[in-house]
């Protein structure tokens, strides 16, 4: 996991120079999307449910990285150490970008999280693209639809099971101004039914709390997580996301993580419980 | 650069021998067929032609 800003780095920098960073594994898809977005990952990674890239490299551990030039396998090891191998593999490799130039300010739009920005530049370049040019444009179209629809589509779910601000937060990057993305009008009104609910302010400002404890909860400060989690019970009482909120805060005490220390030998590193000189003795 | 290790060598020319059909040498990437793409259109071996790749297996835990 340590390796996802260095990857982002290399991708971030390499790929207008003809580089290829691509992060593989064979998980589902339930695990793997919340993993992306978690970590902030924002080169391409793939789910492989075959081990044929896996077999092809001799994968003993994880994490284990590969460096192919031309489609060759030059090197695998220690993700630490890929650097003298995929410096090579780079110098020989082509220099160019795998995407088109001319989709330049589509992908920059995009990767940046300007997605309504990327959808209307795409098609404004398209009318004077053609060949592998178009077809890239092609595919792009396609992609950025499927992820708006992915999007409104596990909006909807959040939203439906009470988590407001996510729902809200996994749409609107698709909702600017003149947005081209399919079902636009249609999530533009759930979400305008949403907000003429009694208690919406109080389930927003609860749901934004509720992003910043699971922060913490992913840092391993449990104990100020639990101090968030106890702030969302009382600021927005009555409402789904408090719900959520207590049975976050319930699950930290039942697994004695409030007061885990990293660098305790006696906490435990795999449960997170913390031991009995760091336990936090907490109440809801 | 580091060449391709030995073993991998040594397979291909068995496989060589033993199947005239053998559809992918030792070393080489597989295609991504039926693949789930994240932060990306799809990518296809054509993508990947004259490239330098840096693949990372990774789980989630």
């Amino acid at each position: 996991m340590g390796q996802i800003p260095h990857l982002n780095s290399e991708w971030e920098k390499g790929n207008a120079k003809g580089l290829v960073v691509i992060s593989v594994t064979d998980e589902p898809v339930e695990l793997v999307e919340p993993w992306i977005a978690a970590n902030n990952v924002t080169h391409p990674v793939v789910i492989l449910s075959d081990k044929k890239l896996e077999d092809v490299i001799g994968v003993a551990g994880f994490p284990t990285s590969a460096v192919f030039l031309d489609k060759a396998l030059q090197w695998k090891g220690h993700p630490s150490e890929a650097g003298g191998a995929l410096g090579s593999a780079r110098k020989a490799g082509r220099s160019d970008s795998m995407y088109p130039k001319k989709l330049g300010k589509v992908i920059k739009a995009w990767n940046g999280g300007e997605r309504t920005k990327a959808l209307s530049e795409l098609y404004k370049s398209m009318p004077k693209l053609e060949g592998s040019d178009l077809d890239w444009a092609g595919r792009w179209d396609g992609f950025m639809k499927n992820e708006s629809a992915k999007a409104f589509q596990r909006s909807s779910e959040m939203i439906e099971a009470g988590f407001w601000f996510r729902g809200l937060q996994l749409a609107q990057p698709y909702l600017g101004k003149d947005s081209e993305y399919p079902r636009v009008d249609e999530t533009r009104s759930h979400l305008a039914m949403m907000q003429e609910e009694p208690g919406y302010a109080k389930e927003i400002k609860g749901g934004e709390l509720y992003v910043e404890a699971q922060l913490l909860e992913r840092q391993r400060e449990y104990l100020e997580a639990f101090k968030v989690y106890k702030k969302i019970m009382k600021k927005s009482a009555d409402t789904a996301i408090a719900g959520h909120a207590e049975a976050a805060a319930k699950s930290l005490i039942d697994g004695y993580k409030p007061g885990f220390k990293e660098t305790c030998p006696k906490c435990d590193r795999r449960s997170h419980a913390a031991c009995e000189k760091h336990r936090e003795n907490v109440k809801l | 650069m580091k060449t391709i290790p030995f073993f991998f060598a040594s397979a291909a020319l068995t496989l060589a021998a033993a199947s005239p059909t053998t559809a992918q040498e030792p070393g080489a990437m597989p295609d991504f067929e039926g693949a789930t793409w994240f932060n990306t259109p799809a990518l296809s071996m054509a993508d990947m032609e004259g490239r330098a790749v840096m693949v990372e297996v990774f789980r989630t835990w």
